[in-house]
């Protein structure tokens, strides 16, 4: 049996699907299968993330309605063998799926795969209780920012009635600069209200607009500092001992340029 | 209807559950070998909420978890609320319970913890047959879910509920008593007491005591940065702005016709 991961936030636009899709090419890449459901009904986006929109014949709803096998809605992702999206449908919205639906197609996909990783969409009605409906364990995705963070706190007390293991959380877009400033709460502030395992901290990153854009997960671009975050977090998912990236590695312009000065005193 | 069912002790059906009388042995070893005699040639009470009346012999914590695990693990059964002081057997149970927003929708998540933060009940949407410890959290049974304060609740001063847990946001605890914290109140999260509010942590959320009136109830905080703080009918809030807390036990109470914080000196 596979493991049954659902990653949400309460909150909208902090970045689950960009996660979702990002842990998933990473665990792929780790030799594991996975198979990323989106659940955002209505609103579908993974598909576009990870660049395969245009090959979307079934979705999700077409599965549990029964008018496909669910094995004809999976799409194949380009890049890797063992990694599989099943799409949302875009013309329906959260009522047409029921949480024991959701249930049942998650347990199903575990029989066959490494990890399911379930995409939720945002807020605490019937679109989250479907997401965490067939679920084991989750992940919330917080910015630093105190709307988000109360958010997580809250989808954290709702998750603590359900049958799975203690969520563990991910902080997406950190501005170390700001932190560094006082002007952004900086990981302790943020681990003081929310009392959860901290997966990860994904440091704020130009290039990940570029890669939603373009269809390309960022884990697949060495050069990405985001891509480096969500990599880590896929091992520690695996329960590898991973260090913590140091967020201040890379020093900004006037950084380097200081060092290339100090470089020529010597 | 009240009975001798439970063989040897005092016991009734609620519509909330069970009402236990916990024996009056001289030592508490006793009490509780006497009580799971009872319990084990009585009526079943598989999934029930179980009300504890302690009577004048006040509980510690170990001892409360003692009977918490008890209850669970020999007879499935959550300990809901535990009540000490003069019981009087005409008294309603009083309500309590966390309570999430819009509380009236129990499938929705009202979930129940008190002195039973870790407790669960096999009864839960009835799809599990052994409780989990870890994870399960009974649901609040709808008559628990009135404010504190409604005219056929007899109030009692002594009456004081140990919730052991973090209280997060969109979380409720409403008693007709004491309120006893053993870990933070996370801002959006709200404690509404008719007597006194004290938090063994950081109360950033709404804290409401004698909220029936009592003006000389006091809410007390190993940290005190509350959102907002209520006595009576008395309303403070934190100042605008960056504000600098005090990293000391405070205390707020209703003095000379005005809302005080002061520190709290033992």
């Amino acid at each position: 049996m596979g493991e049954v991961c659902v990653i949400t936030s309460g909150k909208g636009g902090v970045g689950k699907t960009t996660t979702t899709a990002n842990l998933g090419a990473s665990l792929a890449a780790l030799g594991k299968s996975v198979v990323l459901i989106d659940a955002d009904i209505g609103l579908r986006n993974l598909d576009v993330v990870m660049g395969l929109e245009n090959r979307i014949v079934y979705h999700l709803v077409d599965v549990v309605e029964g008018y496909c096998r669910l094995a004809q809605a999976l799409i194949k992702d380009k890049r890797f063998e063992n990694l599989c999206l099943l799409p949302a449908a875009q013309t329906k919205d959260k009522t047409a799926v029921s949480p024991e639906q959701m249930r049942g197609l998650c347990k199903e996909l575990a029989q066959d795969f490494d990890f399911v990783l379930v995409d939720s969409p945002a807020g605490i009605e019937q679109g989250f209780r479907n997401a965490i409906s067939g679920a084991n364990q989750a992940i919330i995705v917080a910015t630093p920012e105190v709307s988000s963070v109360r958010d997580a706190d809250r989808i954290i007390g709702l998750l603590e009635a359900e049958d799975m293991r203690p969520p563990r959380l991910i902080v997406n877009r950190l501005k170390p600069a700001m932190v560094k400033r006082g002007d952004m709460m900086d990981i302790d502030d943020i681990l003081d209200i929310l009392a959860v395992e901290l997966l990860g901290v994904v440091p704020d990153d130009d290039s990940i607009v570029v890669s939603t854009n373009r269809g390309e997960p960022a884990v697949l671009s060495a050069s990405s500092r985001a891509g480096q975050a969500y990599r880590d977090i896929a091992r520690r998912v695996l329960g590898e001992e991973v260090a913590f990236m140091d967020l201040d590695a890379r020093p900004g312009i006037f950084g380097r340029l200081r060092r290339l000065f100090a470089a020529g005193d010597r | 209807m009240a009975g001798e069912q439970w063989a040897g002790i005092r016991g009734v059906s609620t519509r909330s559950g069970v009402r236990l009388w916990l024996p009056e042995q001289a030592t508490f070893q006793d009490a509780k070998l006497a009580l799971a005699k009872a319990l084990r040639e009585g009526p079943s009470i598989r999934g029930l909420a179980v009300t504890l009346e302690a009577g004048g012999r006040p509980l510690r914590v170990a001892e409360l978890r003692e009977l918490e695990l008890l209850l669970l693990e020999q007879h499935g059964a959550a300990l809901l609320q535990v009540i000490e002081g003069a019981p009087s057997e005409t008294r309603a149970p009083i309500p309590i319970g966390v309570i999430p927003e819009g509380g009236d929708d129990a499938e929705s998540g009202a979930r129940l913890s008190a002195a039973s933060a870790e407790v669960g009940t096999g009864a839960r949407r009835g799809r599990r047959a052994h409780p989990s410890p870890s994870t399960a959290r009974p649901a609040l049974p709808k008559e628990a879910m009135g404010l504190v304060g409604s005219r056929d609740l007899p109030l009692s001063p002594t009456a004081t509920v140990l919730v052991k847990r973090t209280l997060r946001s969109g979380q409720r605890v409403h008693f007709a008593g004491n309120v006893v914290v053993l870990g933070d109140v996370n801002p959006g999260a709200e404690i509404v007491a008719a007597g006194d509010i004290v938090v063994m942590g950081t109360l950033r959320g709404v804290a409401h005591a004698g909220a029936t009136g009592g003006e000389d109830a006091i809410v007390a905080a190993f940290r005190l940065q509350p959102t907002q703080l209520r006595v009576a009918s008395y309303i403070g809030r934190s100042p605008d702005g960056v504000s600098a807390h005090a990293a000391v036990p405070e205390l707020a109470r209703v003095r000379d016709g005005a809302l005080v914080v002061e520190r709290l000196m033992p």
